[in-house]
């Protein structure tokens, strides 16, 4: 399978004024094109930097310190570090390329705007250039339709937006369009960009199983369920049709059947859009469900990753065994991890699990252990093996 | 077995008041008409999803809100909880109903006699994070119970915290520390020792463990599991997680919209669900295991609001198995095999 995203060696650290939090170091991570990986631990183990940083966006004082992450933004041309360009380049990245689903859909939305308004800003940014095709194609039916004496009338301001949206597909981000879409009059020419989004808009809303998406468009997010509003942000996701979706936590603050409607939803997108998600979650039972390889995180670093069959099967790592014990199971005492999270400022040296490990050894509380490949596709860093 | 708990037709609407003069208009009914028994010694799991009224009816039932009719028994023998439903159905002597009912009847009960029940009934808090005080000390969170309730002071309340600090794990090296100093598994044993501290019989749980991570969720489980043994206590243990209520619950009430609508013990629940919606919930309930994917039922729709709940069984809008006779009479709980009640039209298995 080809390679989507190849994160290598990927550090971050907080510098608060308590001292430098390592809350990431070294991890390493493929994704696959087409596939679902599933990122598994507890609370402030790094799941969700991990997704951020591969879109830059670590709030301060955190700083990404070394690594790299490898995006293939397209079969023809060679990956690109997403660590090392531009800004601007990995602005045209976010929202159209990779996008993200965050946790709490309610506070992920604007509570002022519309939805409708939400989702077509993401078009407008990111698919000017097609909103200009189409608005042209409309124009022009209209010049040619249209008889008679409104037609007279109104051919040249036809006839001018005609020029603008010619100006829009050549050059969507040119500098005299910007400046003539300031102008008052001029920016009204451009309606039908907007109109265009608003109609993509509403197939996308549709796409993601919303009955009624035209009145829908028209709701604030204080109008919606909790489930419609994670509806709406999975929208608003795939709105440019992104090689790539992390989804952090989608269905934390669902409720089950709602979940279930959700995890089914983001199986048939995926399948459809041919992209890849990375899906972020605490829930082993949820990862087992929709995830095709899993990674599970401890303290910000990586210490198993493996075929979804695999890892429930047969887990490794000794964190892997007792989180896979801690689910509750019909008539099963659920077995607790003795001890509790590292504190990130000061983690123990060594492998950072040594503390609550039931196997440690000399060699665990001296020296970071490395991924290893035990057997095809099935990776571990630890020293039993 | 003795029954401790028990409500009958208890139901809490919350009025809609609209207009200048802030008339009722509609009411919300969180809690529809509940009979729920709770044996001494049993731990309860009440399951359903956001909005079903769980919440509602465990601060009702510990008379944390006002119902708006039906009874409470708390400890009530059944002689007298069969003389009030017999005097209630005759209507011959409204004042001896009355007087049975201001003495035994939760519900009817205010002031100092509410504030006696209060002791032996306690409450966890869903989020641990926002249910204590944080400008509280441990000692004075876990002590304030025995100052409330005037059981012990000073020297002999110190000691009696730092024995039920003890009991949930922790020692009294934590009492004079702020929730800001503890963890999220820390600071949910203090709200559990903070229930203890007046020797309650009955504890309502509030989803206690759905902010916390499996692996200490797992260690307040275990937790419980050992003080429901230790102190002989009795627990309503309120959850959305069914498969937390699997693991640990010896009966299980399942809730739809302010209505039970199916009571089992948790093997037959899971394994044979009689109710649509049970049968719902537990398919959409993700296992820990890719092996067991089940064929997922996908409920159509969402929960309706319960202000105006749907007619007939209020299941029947998200129902595969809906009929005519399920959209015009409501089903009522009756049993089905030994142990499990169900209230529906077209049980399945």
């Amino acid at each position: 399978m080809d390679e989507l995203l190849r994160i290598r060696g990927l550090t971050v650290r907080f510098y608060t004024y308590d001292g430098v939090v390592q809350a990431l170091e070294n991890v390493d991570l493929d994704i696959n094109q087409k596939e679902t990986f599933g990122l598994v631990g507890e609370t402030g183990c790094g799941k969700t930097l991990t997704a951020l940083s591969i879109l830059r966006l670590i709030p301060p004082p955190g700083r990404i310190e070394c690594g790299s992450i490898c995006f293939n933004i397209d079969d023809e041309n060679e990956p690109v570090d997403l660590l090392t360009i531009s800004e601007d380049g990995i602005r045209a990245i976010r929202g159209s390329k990779i996008s993200m689903v965050f946790q709490e859909p309610s506070a992920a939305l604007n509570p002022v705007y519309t939805i409708g308004d939400q989702i077509s800003e993401v078009i407008l940014l990111h698919r000017r250039q097609e909103l200009g095709q189409r608005a042209l194609e409309a124009v022009n039916a209209l010049l040619a339709e249209t008889p008679g004496f409104i037609s007279t009338l109104a051919r040249p301001i036809w006839l001018m937006e005609r020029k603008l949206y010619q100006q829009v597909i050549q050059a969507p981000s040119s500098l005299w369009l910007t400046i003539i879409s300031r102008i008052f009059l001029v920016k009204r020419l451009l309606w039908r960009l907007k109109d265009e989004a608003q109609k993509i808009t509403i197939s996308v809303l549709g796409e993601v199983e919303i009955p009624d998406p035209q009145r829908l468009t028209r709701q604030y997010p204080h109008q919606l369920s909790g489930g419609m509003e994670q509806r709406a942000v999975i929208a608003m996701a795939l709105a440019c049709s992104p090689k790539f979706l992390i989804a952090d936590e989608p269905t934390t603050s669902l409720d089950v059947t709602i979940q279930a409607q959700i995890l089914e939803l983001l199986n048939r997108l995926k399948v459809e859009w041919e992209s890849s998600i990375l899906y972020i979650t605490h829930d082993l039972g949820v990862a087992a469900e929709i995830c095709d390889r899993v990674g599970v995180m401890y303290a910000g670093s990586l210490c198993e990753i493996a075929k979804v069959d695999d890892l429930y099967a047969n887990p490794l790592h000794p964190y892997t065994k007792a989180l896979l014990a801690a689910v509750p199971k019909l008539g099963e005492e659920p077995h607790s991890i003795g001890g509790s999270v590292p504190d990130p400022l000061e983690p123990p040296p060594g492998c950072r699990f040594h503390p609550r490990c039931s196997s440690a050894m000399e060699k665990c509380r001296e020296q970071v252990p490395l991924m290893r490949e035990l057997a095809p596709g099935h990776f571990v860093a630890c020293y039993m093996y | 077995m003795e029954v401790l708990v028990e409500t009958r037709n208890l139901k809490t609407h919350f009025p809609i008041l609209r207009g200048m003069l802030k008339r009722p208009a509609g009411a919300v009914r969180a809690v529809d008409g509940i009979n729920l028994a709770i044996q001494r010694g049993q731990w309860m799991g009440l399951v359903g999803e956001s909005g079903c009224g769980k919440t509602t009816l465990g601060k009702t039932i510990l008379r944390l809100l006002m119902p708006t009719s039906g009874h409470i028994y708390f400890d009530v023998p059944g002689e007298i909880k069969a003389e009030i439903d017999l005097l209630e159905y005759s209507a011959t002597n409204p004042r001896r109903l009355q007087a049975l009912r201001q003495e035994y009847d939760l519900a009817m009960n205010s002031g100092n006699k509410l504030k006696a029940f209060r002791k032996k009934m306690q409450l966890v808090h869903q989020d641990p994070y926002t249910s204590l005080n944080p400008r509280m000390k441990v000692e004075n969170i876990v002590g304030e119970p025995l100052v409330v309730h005037k059981l012990l002071s000073g020297r002999q309340a110190r000691d009696r915290v730092a024995e039920i600090l003890f009991m949930v794990g922790l020692t009294d090296k934590h009492m004079d520390r702020y929730p800001h100093q503890l963890s999220g598994g820390q600071r949910q044993r203090i709200a559990i020792a903070r229930a203890l501290a007046t020797n309650p019989n009955f504890i309502v749980f509030d989803e206690p463990t759905s902010a916390l991570d499996v692996s200490v969720q797992a260690q307040i489980l275990n937790l419980l599991k050992q003080l429901k043994r230790e102190q002989q206590l009795t627990y309503l243990y309120i959850t959305h997680d069914l498969s937390v209520a699997e693991s640990v619950c010896d009966g299980i009430v399942v809730m739809y919209l302010g209505k039970v609508v199916e009571v089992g013990n948790p093997v037959e629940l899971f394994c044979v669900p009689k109710h649509p919606y049970s049968q719902a919930l537990v398919l959409s309930t993700p296992i820990a295991d890719p092996q067991r994917k089940r064929g997922r039922i996908v409920l159509p729709g969402e929960v309706p609001s319960p202000a105006q709940p749907p007619s007939g069984c209020r299941f029947h809008p998200r129902c595969v198995r809906a009929t005519e006779e399920c959209k015009q009479v409501e089903p009522v709980l009756e049993s089905v095999g030994e142990t499990s009640l169900v209230a529906c039209w077209h049980p399945l298995n």
